[in-house]
């Protein structure tokens, strides 16, 4: 404390800078695929080969988009995206909400057991079951369609929102309810009007994972699409649009660039839910 | 149960809620109906009704017909599979080099993607938790941002990055003279594992960042302080104050990063395919090949890898659970 001398100052000083110039460094490393992938989205096929480290489009065109959006098809992948991503929050939201409410508040008979197979099963890797949850599809008319690839995808990731709800609700005091019980609420209002308002902060947070956690979506969807070329997300059309342009990596830039930028605003306007929902599985 | 109990504790809570809610006054008469047990456990049976219901469709089943299926040989064509050969696919799967190298190729894939992402991560964000640090935020920003995109794209944006004719990479490296001509990173059958790891550490390191900072803020101040007293520097204070704080989380955060890169598809399937010459082939693709990557698709083969697979990591799992478990209680 007392050793404030100037070669202390002097040495905390040159710390703290070379602490700057690592964290600058490692940044630079971190950003440069994605400003790379970006500059290149506006480059021609050309100047992508003979300048491809070079980061500033010169001529800027935006020719590599037109190409993507139309005839690469990926506003329709865009679109698909869209649509998935959407109904997967929504289902995961009303599927979570309700079951980690009764999950989180009420001991019943098998309660024990549906927690067990729940954080049991959440490590087994999709990769292991995608063969009869392909057959089961496939059975069920499920294969090549919205609702399939849905409801595949939303299964795998609804366990970790409904934990999310449970640790949630088991916090909220027991008065919340007993107030809806005395304005004579049924058990679906006193949930509808009270409880599912209260876990705002959880909601949001589960859209955000789950947005975000949608939009990279890869093997359901490729699995869910094989003979349905127009229900492909952005990932999957990606995947298949290198296997049959890969000569033109100008508009596959653009592609990129329309798949990946749109999530990474999402993530700027939302990082402190994404964070905390992140965070919550070490804290937890 | 307990609606009795409470109705003058909160008032004013319990009013600003109804009225927000557009719900009629509170109506004290009714506070003396109980709802039957019944109808309340009706209700929660409701509740749970459509979760189960997705759950052991999509989530049970699955993993329960895996099992099922591996005692068969079957290439997929009809409802159900009927030749059945007992253990036969277990028997053929222990002698075939194919799976034995994708199951060594993932072992390698856990071990070296954790062993680089999660010291690496831990220092970053040791360096960025330290409250005096301008711009953290603008650092925090920039290295979470990868996490974001989508495994698939950034995989194939990788593979034009890492091309060896005129990639980004191989000509910046040329030009500071770090080598002396290009390098087919991905068509080399030593590097191209070790490329796609580095890929997936820089893709996912944010995630871990976020896991480290969320537990050195359970690092209680006073213990930095006595450190700086003491006249140690930052070095020896990560060393001998933060690791040792942090013991709990590093094992926590250590399973669930084994856990996760165990599941490793999309990275491989964008970048190399499993290939040059298998070298990048894990267990994810090598069940992806022989289910809907072949004329032929081997289904209770591929079913057995799985089952075999899947089992390894839920012991591991169960671990995790264990040991978790017990970090809670001493």
């Amino acid at each position: 404390m007392a050793k404030t001398t100037g070669g202390g100052y002097l040495r905390r000083l040159m710390q703290r800078g070379s602490l700057h110039a690592v964290l600058i460094l490692l940044c630079i490393i971190w950003i440069y695929p994605i400003v790379w992938m970006i500059s290149a989205s506006f480059k021609t096929n050309a100047q992508m080969w003979n300048n491809s480290a070079g980061l500033i489009p010169d001529p800027l065109q935006l020719d590599n988009y037109v190409r993507a959006w139309t005839t690469s098809n990926f506003s329709i992948y865009f679109l698909n995206t869209v649509i998935f991503a959407v109904s997967v929050v929504a289902l995961i939201i009303f599927l979570g909400s309700t079951s980690g409410y009764v999950l989180g508040r009420f001991k019943f008979p098998g309660k024990r057991l549906i927690m067990v197979l729940f954080i049991g099963t959440t490590v087994v890797p999709r990769a292991t079951t995608i063969i009869p949850l392909f057959q089961l599809a496939d059975m069920l008319g499920l294969l090549n369609n919205r609702i399939g690839y849905t409801l595949a995808y939303t299964s795998k990731t609804l366990i970790i929102a409904i934990l999310l709800f449970i640790g949630f609700y088991i916090g909220v005091p027991r008065e919340m309810e007993d107030s809806g019980a005395i304005d004579g609420c049924n058990f679906w209002q006193q949930f509808r009007h009270i409880m599912l308002p209260l876990a705002k902060p959880i909601i949001g947070t589960v859209t955000i994972l789950n947005t975000i956690g949608a939009w990279k979506a890869f093997m359901i969807p490729l699995v869910f699409t094989f003979s349905r070329p127009n229900l492909r997300t952005l990932g999957v059309g990606m995947y298949a649009f290198v296997g049959e342009f890969s000569s033109d990596w100008a508009a596959m830039a653009a592609a990129a660039s329309i798949s990946i930028v749109p999530m990474m605003v999402v993530f700027l306007l939302f990082q402190r839910y994404f964070i905390e929902g992140l965070a919550g599985a070490v804290k937890g | 149960m307990n609606a009795g109990t409470s109705d003058v504790q909160e008032p004013n809570l319990q009013k600003s809620i109804l009225n927000k809610r557009g719900l009629k006054k509170p109506d004290l008469h009714k506070a003396d109906t109980f709802k039957p047990e019944g109808q309340r456990s009706l209700w929660i049976a409701l509740f749970l009704l459509p979760t189960m219901l997705v759950f052991l469709m999509f989530i049970l089943w699955p993993i329960i017909a895996s099992i099922y299926y591996s005692f068969f040989q079957w290439n997929g064509i009809g409802e159900w599979p009927s030749y059945y050969v007992g253990l036969r696919n277990y028997q053929d799967l222990i002698g075939d080099s194919h799976f034995w190298n994708a199951f060594k190729n993932t072992v390698v894939f856990v071990v070296l993607n954790n062993l680089i992402k999660l010291p690496l991560t831990l220092i970053i964000a040791y360096m960025l938790n330290n409250p005096r640090l301008r711009f953290s935020n603008l650092y925090r920003t920039g290295l979470f941002l990868p996490m974001v995109s989508s495994t698939a794209i950034i995989g194939i944006v990788m593979t034009f990055i890492l091309n060896p004719w005129n990639g980004p990479l191989n000509k910046i490296l040329l030009d500071i003279g770090v080598l002396g001509r290009p390098v087919d990173w991905l068509g080399n059958i030593n590097l191209a594992m070790l490329v796609v790891i580095l890929v997936e550490v820089w893709h996912y390191s944010g995630q871990y960042i976020i896991y480290w900072l969320a537990g050195l803020q359970t690092i209680p101040k006073e213990l930095y302080e006595a450190a700086e007293v003491d006249g140690a520097n930052s070095v020896q204070t990560f060393l001998f104050v933060t690791i040792p704080a942090l013991k709990p989380v590093i094992i926590i955060v250590t399973l669930l990063g084994i856990v996760m890169s165990l599941r490793v598809f999309d990275i491989v399937m964008a970048m190399t395919g499993g290939g040059p010459a298998f070298s990048t082939d894990v267990i994810g693709t090598f069940i992806y090949r022989n289910a809907f990557g072949t004329a032929s698709p081997r289904i209770g083969y591929s079913s057995a890898v799985a089952v075999l697979f899947g089992g390894l990591i839920m012991v591991l799992g169960t671990l995790q659970g264990k040991i978790v478990g017990r970090g809670n209680h001493g």
